[in-house]
């Protein structure tokens, strides 16, 4: 008998268009793409700010604003979605253009499906491949934040009328087109950059020795890890510097091109878990438990690990370490540079710091097992594994 | 009848119909497996099925207990539905070379309905491959060798002869 | 860090049973009726066979089949393609078999989605880049059955014109495909000669495809992708011809090779391959397998780049150990020597004069590339031309 074999689907939807003022070269394409009547979404409309700019950029080339919706849930629910949905039809609108942070643009992908869909019941459109397009609906997501590797993903979460949040996986979900102009990042704080490079980061790793992983989204991740070590710092010593901020974002993208083929792992689904749990930042959880999640696959990741490492070290230090110590190089590099950048901003590097106690494990581990990420985990996860980590980082 | 692949079809019939029993039988002796059936909530429906119109398996929990069966009734409305994308990702999963998760990461069939649930019955299927399968088998298909509190050739034998 | 673009939604389903999702991903345009495609050769290997197994295995069919695509892509070819879809009001095209029935399909995808009757003779610059239809509406799925050639993953397409002698050159997203199938049950043991040359020409796309596209992280990930596979299986895949691991794996390399280079607007290399290929009736791949190394040697951008190029090839330990000043020389010595191993191994065409190319065509050649070419850099000129190809012979 013939063994399970491997199988891969690779795809990317988006198409990007990325660069320091490519916005008024790239909006020029949208009239083309049959846009007239845009469904604008945003986190908020001030003046000069860089949503006003990308309003101003649209409206320039004739595409009007139809109406305007202010995304103000970290997970949209059902409720707003079907308001929205009576807003884009009554408006006569034909595309969506959302400019913001990752709750904007996932919200924007949630009112996509929706729309697109033409979706009765919320049943239709959760879980894996299951909404269908029935009408073109474009999509154009411009983002604001560094690092956010939602921009591309062929999924968006969800909260139903009883508060359950549920990931709606589809390449529907994913833009038709995304512009990324690092200008339009200039004025940020430094938590939500940190937030955007450690989360991308993290994705990267997990993406990179992931189960499902291709030669093409490994070397996506690689890409992704040597831009993320060049700029990171770069970006927090300096917001306004350009070139280093359309670093990360470009990490960012890559990290999302590769989560909707190769998927993420362990960290990822237990720092989902603690966030959902404890109510703390989704990529605070990471960083307190990545470095340990890396620990746990080291057995199986070793290889991959020594491989990685050359793009965080660079040539000396990488030919100067041992091959057999390259894995647990990566480990206490990686871990060095989170701690570093979570004690100088003064953010948790323990369970205890965002308090939680050891009651309140089984519930993160329970929430853990749920999570779609461990599929793709190089190694096979128990829920006596999960406790073991998150004891490790209490 | 040339494509139609009726002998692959009625081994999965088959073996869906035991793995059916298996996971009853896994409910009625294995401590774990127990413990994730009580993570479901009640009148929890699981349903795989394989596309377009092949065969079917259907989990219930009601009132604590669960039940399964290959029996066609889609007047229950399932809270997971999944539908193996063809015949052979579904050949594939019955003949336990591949485990479900598997089947996920692979895109091998289209998911209806609640993801969370859905992982917690594939944790639930990794037991019951634990104690169907053998651990050389297990570790072939890189699958998933879990700690067993029942006697593997009891649950065996009360899948494959016992009544439930 | 210039601005960069990239666009390609071509779904690549690659392994194991790929070609038993079919149905599915048709049923998922919505495609119920679509026109199957292949050629002879495709159809007395059983290939043909095949698709309709895994199709009537599930209640899905076709509106249409039609087997005779001529061994050279033609005009006529399209026609008839385009004929027949609208005569049987089909709503999508399956397309098996090499890179005949390939081009054929993508050609007649933007007939039909441009609305044409016969085989209209385009300007590439005007109506193609227009993009009057911005959407996908005529699902077309690619199923190689052969090596692939690099496109089908592109947009880009050729027709070649015996009757004018013309090769027509198709640079649009309407020929795009919606899905290309790597399912081993459609591949045939390659002898070794044939893997080699595919293998070389993929690697030389790859490297183009490389050093072009630096600014652009997603496609050189493909190009990057393509040569490391290349490097560390060709050779395997020569020895182990039988071995169809090997085989889903270097095809899908080339694959990924022909979206990096194909996406390169204007290129000297490409033009040249292309005149060449009409020359020599040889295939754009085999072409690139001898005259690459002629062309790396002389014109690839000699700085930080091309540098690059040495660590998908020799890996992270190595690179890391090379002295940085002296990359670009390990670059192309390593290449050098792969090169020749594989050649010498195989017993492929190394110079262009086992092509049944003389030097009284150079001229010729040459004339026929600089009005092919598009591009603005001044040192593609005649001269150069000619000095490549006598560098080659």
């Amino acid at each position: 008998m013939k063994d399970g074999g491997f199988y891969y689907e690779f795809e990317n939807p988006s198409k990007v268009v990325a660069g320091a003022g490519c916005l008024s070269d790239a909006v020029k394409k949208l009239p083309a793409l049959g846009l007239h009547n845009a469904f604008f979404m945003c986190d908020g409309h001030d003046k000069d700010s860089a949503v006003d700019e990308v309003l101003k950029a649209v409206n320039s080339v004739k595409v009007r604003t139809g109406a305007m919706y202010v995304n103000s849930e970290k997970v949209v629910c059902l409720a707003s979605l079907r308001e929205m949905r009576d807003v884009y039809r009554v408006n006569n609108c034909d595309c969506i253009v959302a400019c913001g942070d990752y709750r904007v643009i996932n919200t924007a992908k949630a009112i996509r499906l929706l729309l697109s869909g033409q979706v009765v019941r919320f049943e239709d459109v959760k879980g894996i491949n299951v909404a269908k397009k029935k009408v073109e609906i474009p999509l154009v997501v411009i983002p604001t934040c560094v690092g956010i590797s939602n921009v591309v993903t062929s999924g968006a979460l969800i909260k139903d009328d009883d508060g359950d949040v549920s990931e709606c996986v589809s390449p529907l979900a994913a833009p038709d087109y995304c512009i990324i102009d690092p200008s339009l990042t200039s004025v940020f704080d430094t938590p939500t950059t940190i937030a955007g490079a450690l989360e991308s980061f993290a994705k990267n790793i997990e993406e990179f020795v992931s189960k499902q992983a291709i030669t093409i989204t490994k070397c996506m991740n690689l890409i992704a890890i040597r831009e993320i070590r060049d700029n990171v710092f770069k970006v927090v010593n300096d917001p306004m510097d350009e070139h280093a901020v359309l670093g990360l974002q470009r990490a960012g993208l890559l990290a999302g091109v590769c989560y909707s083929n190769a998927s993420a792992g362990i960290a990822h689904a237990l720092s989902g878990a603690l966030s959902n749990v404890t109510g703390t930042d989704n990529y605070i959880c990471m960083g307190i438990v990545f470095a340990a999640c890396m620990r746990y696959n080291l057995p199986v990741a070793e290889k991959d690990y020594a491989q990685a490492l050359y793009y965080i070290i660079g040539d000396d230090r990488y030919a100067a370490t041992p091959a057999q110590d390259r894995a647990r190089t990566l480990i206490e590099t990686s871990e060095k540079m989170i701690k570093e950048l979570l004690e100088e901003n003064g953010l948790p590097l323990t369970l205890s710091d965002i308090g939680m106690k050891e009651e309140d494990l089984g519930k993160v581990v329970d929430e853990t097992m749920k999570s779609y990420a461990l599929v793709t985990n190089p190694r096979i996860v128990t829920k006596e594994d999960v406790y073991e980590i998150l004891r490790s980082v209490m | 009848m040339k494509g139609k692949k009726p002998i692959k079809k009625a081994i999965t019939a088959v073996n869906m119909y035991f793995f059916a029993r298996s996971v009853v039988c896994c409910n009625k002796y294995d401590e774990n497996f127990r413990k994730y059936v009580g993570m479901l909530p009640d009148r929890f429906v699981f349903r795989f099925r394989i596309l377009p119109d092949g065969t079917s398996m259907t989990l219930v929990k009601r009132d604590g207990k669960l039940s399964a069966t290959t029996r066609r009734d889609f007047t229950v409305k399932p809270d997971v539905d999944v539908c193996f994308k063809n015949l052979e990702s579904a050949f594939s999963f019955v003949t336990g070379r591949k485990s479900l998760a598997k089947c996920i990461a692979q895109s091998a069939f289209v998911i209806q309905g609640d993801v969370s649930g859905m992982m917690t019955v594939s944790h639930m299927f990794d037991i019951v491959g634990s104690y169907m399968l053998t651990d050389r088998f297990l570790k072939k298909y890189d699958r998933a060798i879990l700690p067993r509190t029942a006697g593997v050739n009891k649950v065996r034998f009360m899948t494959l002869f016992g009544r439930l | 860090m210039s601005t960069f673009n990239f666009s390609n939604d071509v779904k690549i389903l690659c392994g194991d049973h790929a070609l038993d999702n079919l149905p599915f991903e048709l049923r998922t345009k919505d495609c119920t009726r679509p026109l199957f495609i292949s050629d002879e050769r495709s159809y007395r290997l059983g290939f043909v066979k095949e698709v309709r197994r895994a199709m009537d295995n599930d209640i899905a069919g076709f509106g249409a089949t039609y087997f005779r695509i001529s061994e050279k892509a033609s005009c006529k070819d399209c026609d008839d393609v385009v004929n027949l879809y609208r005569a049987h009001d089909c709503d999508g095209i399956i397309a098996l078999g090499g890179d005949n029935v390939v081009q054929v399909a993508k050609v007649a995808k933007l007939m039909l989605l441009q609305g044409v009757g016969d085989f209209v003779y385009f300007n590439h610059k005007s109506d193609m880049d227009a993009d009057k239809n911005p959407y996908d509406s005529l699902p077309l799925f690619i199923l190689p059955s052969d090596i692939p050639s690099g496109i089908e993953a592109s947009d880009r397409a050729y027709i070649f014109d015996e009757k004018n002698n013309f090769l027509y050159n198709f640079n649009s997203e309407m020929t795009r495909a919606t899905a290309v199938f790597l399912d081993v049950r459609l591949t045939d043991i390659m002898p070794a000669k044939a893997m080699a040359t595919a293998g070389l020409g993929a690697l030389a796309m790859g490297i183009k495809g490389f050093v072009d596209n630096a600014d652009n992280p997603i496609a050189l990930a493909y190009a990057t992708g393509a040569i490391h596979t290349l490097v560390n299986e060709l050779l395997p895949a020569m020895r182990h011809n039988s071995n169809s691991d090997y085989r889903i794996s270097i095809y899908s390399s080339i694959i990924y090779a022909g979206a990096a280079y194909y996406r390169i607007e204007e290129s000297l290399l490409r033009d040249m391959t292309n005149e060449l290929s009409i020359k020599t009736s040889l295939s754009h791949l085999q072409i690139l397998s001898i005259i690459f190394p002629t062309y790396y040697k002389e014109k690839v951008n000699k700085d930080r780049v091309f540098k690059s190029v040495l660590m998908p090839i020799v890996g992270e330990e190595q690179y890391a150990l090379t002295n940085s000043k002296s990359r670009e020389i390990v670059a192309i010595d390593t290449l050098k020597e792969f090169w020749n191993k594989v050649i010498s191994l195989a017993g492929i065409p190394s110079r262009l004069q086992e092509t049944g190319v003389e030097q009284g065509d150079f001229v010729k050649l040459a004339d026929a590339v600089i009005n092919r070419y598009r591009g603005t850099d001044p040192h593609n000129n005649f001269t150069t031309i000619v000095k490549l190809l006598e560098e080659a012979f």
